[in-house]
Parts: C-alpha cells; structure tokens; sequence
C-alpha cells in the first residue's frame, strides 16, 4: 500500500515537471516568433523605404527622359538654339492615336515601373495626349509631374503651348 | 550519474531537452544561413539597382550636354557582368551582380540604355562617359562603362579630338585613367591606343574600323568608335542592333511627323525608307562582315536624309 502511494507521488511529480517543462518550451517558442516576427517587420519597412526612394528617383528621372526623347522632342529647327527645349505636337498626337506605336514603347515604361505616362495641356487647352497606359491596371501608385511647354510647328511658325507631363508609378505595395 | 535512471534508462527530461534542444539549434542554424544568402542575394540587388539608377542621367536622351562623364564610385568592390540581348522589341542590356559567385542572381534588364562595356567588370571605381549617336537626328546616347582600375594611354594622339575630349585641356572631361603620349615605351602597363599599329587597341580611320586582337569593329561616327574602344564585341555588335532597332522605331515617328508637315503645306520629301531598310539591315546582320557593311549604307542613308532635310522648307528634326 505504502509502495503504491510513493508510486503515484513520483508519478504526479514526474507530470509536474513535464508540464513545467511544456510551459517553459511553449515561452521560449512564443519568445523567438516575436522576436523573429519584429525583426521581419524591420526587414520589410526598410526593404519598402528603399523601394520607394528608388521609385521617386526614377519617376523624377523619367519626366525629364520623356521631354527630351527624340520621339517626343521638337525638332532642332524650331528654335535658334541647337537642342529646342519643348515636345512636339505632332509626336504626341500620333502616339495619342496609334495603338500599334504605344505598344512598341509600353516595355520601357513597364521596365521603368510606370503604369501611366500622359501630357496634359494646362493652357489654353485641356486636351490629354496618352503616351502608355497599363492596361487593367488598378493597384496603388504615384503620380509625380513637371511642366513643358508643348509646340506645334505651322508653316514657318511655331505656337506653344503649357502643359504639364504626368507620370504614374507602380508603388512596390502593389506589386 | 543523474542522468541515468534507478532501471538504467536515460530519464525522459534529458531525452525531450536533448531534442528540442537539437531543434531549436537546427532552425536558429537554418534561419541565419537562409538570412546571409537574403542578405547576399540582397545586396547583389541593390547593387544591380544602384548601377542603373547612376546610369539614368546618361540615358535622358537628347539632354542639353554634347558628351558628359561621371566617376561612380561603389561602396564596394563588385563584379558586375554584362551581356546584350535582343528578344522583346528594344532588347535590352542585362547587368548581373556576380559579387558572390554561391548566390544566384537575377539579372537587371535593362531597356532605355546602351551599355558599351566589357562583359565582366571587378571594380569600386567605375568610369561612365555618354556621347549623342546622331544617325541623322539624336537616336540615343549611348554609355561607355569602365573601370577606372584599367589605364588607357593613347599614343600620337596629342592635339586629336579624342584629346579635346577627354584629356586635360581647357574644353576636356580631364578623365583621371586616360594618359595622352608620345611614345608607346611612355605608357607602362595601360592599355594602349593608337592609329598605326602595334597597339592593344588600333583605330583605323582608313577602313573606318578599330581593331582589337584580330576583331574587327566597325564605326561611323565618334560616337561609336568610342563605343568599339570601351567594349567587347558581342556587346559592341548586339548593341548596334538595339540601336538600329531604335532607329527604325523612331523613323516610323518622323514617317509620321513628314506626313503632319505635308498637310501644312510643305513640300519636302524625306527618304526614311531608306534609312529604315538600312537599320533592318543592320538589325539581320549575321557576321561581322554584314554588319559593317550594313551599317556603313545606314551612315550613307543617314547622310543623304540630313541633306534633304538641310534644304527642306520645313525641317523634319
């Protein structure tokens, strides 16, 4: 009898020590999930923040690309000065209306993280000039912009006119 | 010995500390390797990313500068390889981080510049020039990428344009690896240039070629002799395509642009399929010998088509 009861004591106390051991085990789990949970959110905002500068480094690199591409670009003769700082009418309305054309260009604004580029006229005008547009695309973006002037080049005679050059960019959330 | 129970057995404690133990040095030890190689695979990345982004200046096609250079210089000593491909339209230069030969890199496409370099660079002191190609209007500015590590020493060429260019004079870009000499017993272990022969590398104006070895590049203007001099010739050869892609690209736009003039009334007439059928020439080129053919008619049709547009009423470009 007195066997038995030393018995059972040794076994409670054996399942006392196993459950404390469990407890022990379960806290240092929960411990090293937070602490790798902390350092994956610290990984990921700064990998984000990075991300992002490098998008606005770009965004601001393409504005100033698109208004002196020669596929954009006034031709040199529209002004006294070698390189006439302005984007010509005529490019613009021919990517406007050529699908075929847009197509062709779209890899160096998808290359570019670009979901959108247009050329909007601000005065005297408001006509919209599509130059790439993502299609389907509906995630989150940015849409960085620089003013231009816009010329159309008459017989002889050159009539500009202000607008402003956007660009939507793919903001790396949405990727 | 604790350990060991009243009936001999390793107590059940021991067992279960020795194997959570175990699995928890297994997963601590998989988790820093997985960690290091993201680094590495990371840092490539970044690496990669940043070449590209100080590249972009260079690449703003038509900006107001003739022929810019800039000296980048890395945190680090990286490996960079380059290759040219031509699938998707525009193709596209590939820049691949090799820093870490263990971790597996993407590569960087990249598709609005034309990278003019060897096909491997180990270097934290990088040398970018970029030049207009003007083939008859702006097409691009092509990049020339180097390391500053490598010296250049070109012979006889005192008072040439390369000299103007690039060397220590008041309209130069005073470029810290280039040496300009007399001799080449004057040039000690660089990289020598020259118009004879004799040199490492030999510019040919007669034959409108530089020679390397026994490769043979074809140019037509300064812009590509440049481009010859600073790349290897796959890269040379698949980026002369790219270019002549872009060429014919960029004709369909002027095709366009003659069309709008018309209706205003000029009379001009421009040949752009000549230019057209000559960059598709370029395009299909299969060895050297075509291509340097090919791109000489392109410079002929070139100049044919500035000429036009030189007495035009209304200028195309």
């Amino acid at each position: 009898m007195k066997n038995n009861l030393t018995k059972l004591k040794l076994r409670k106390k054996g399942q006392l020590k196993i459950q404390e051991m469990a407890f022990v085990l379960l806290g240092v789990i929960f411990l090293f999930a937070l602490i790798l949970l902390f350092y994956v959110s610290f990984q990921y905002r700064s990998w984000q923040k990075v991300a992002v500068q490098s998008e606005e480094a770009r965004a601001i690199t393409l504005l100033e690309v698109v208004a002196s591409m020669p596929e954009f670009r006034c031709s040199s003769s529209f002004s006294s000065a070698s390189e006439a700082v302005c984007i010509d009418i005529d490019k613009l309305e021919y990517f406007n209306k050529t699908r075929s054309i847009r197509d062709k260009y779209s890899v160096l604004w998808e290359s570019s993280q670009a979901a959108g580029v247009e050329v909007q006229e601000i005065y005297p005008d408001k006509k919209t000039y599509t130059i790439y547009s993502k299609s389907g695309f509906q995630g989150s973006s940015k849409t960085y912009s620089t003013y231009s002037a816009i010329c159309n080049q008459e017989y002889g005679e050159l009539i500009c006119k202000i607008a402003k050059i956007k660009i939507k960019m793919i903001m790396p959330e949405s990727k | 010995m604790k350990r060991i129970g009243k009936k001999g057995f390793i107590e059940f404690g021991w067992i279960f500390a020795l194997i959570v133990g175990a699995l928890i040095l297994f997963f601590a030890f998989y988790f820093i390797g997985t960690k290091m190689n993201e680094s590495k695979t990371g840092q490539g990345l970044v690496a990669e990313n940043t070449l590209d982004i100080l590249l972009n200046p260079f690449s703003s096609f038509g900006g107001l500068g003739a022929t810019s250079s800039k000296e980048v210089t890395l945190q680090k000593k990286e490996r960079f390889n380059f290759s040219c491909n031509l699938d998707m339209g525009f193709g596209y230069d590939s820049i691949l981080s090799a820093t870490n030969p263990g971790v597996r890199m993407a590569p960087k496409k990249v598709y609005d510049k034309y990278i003019f370099t060897e096909s491997s660079i180990y270097s934290k002191n990088l040398q970018v020039i970029s030049k207009p190609f003007n083939m008859p209007w702006r097409v691009a500015d092509l990049i020339y990428l180097f390391s500053r590590d490598r010296a250049y020493c070109f012979v006889g060429m005192t008072g040439s344009t390369i000299e103007e260019e690039f060397g220590a004079g008041t309209t130069g870009m005073n470029i810290s690896n280039f040496k300009f000499k007399d001799t080449k017993a004057d040039c000690g272990n660089s990289i020598t240039v020259c118009y004879g022969s004799g040199c490492d590398i030999v510019i040919d104006f007669e034959y409108s070629r530089v020679v390397k070895g026994t490769r043979e590049f074809p140019f037509i203007d300064d812009s590509t002799m440049y481009a010859a001099i600073f790349s290897s010739y796959d890269i040379y050869a698949c980026n002369m395509k790219r270019v002549a892609q872009r060429i014919r690209y960029e004709t369909e736009v002027y095709r366009n642009k003659a069309r709008a003039l018309g209706v205003k009334g000029c009379s001009s007439i421009f040949s752009l399929e000549a230019l057209d059928q000559s960059a598709n020439q370029v395009i299909n080129s299969r060895t050297s010998a075509e291509l340097a053919s090919s791109i000489y008619t392109l410079r002929a049709a070139a100049d044919a088509l500035n000429s036009q547009n030189m007495g035009a009423d209304c200028s195309l470009y």
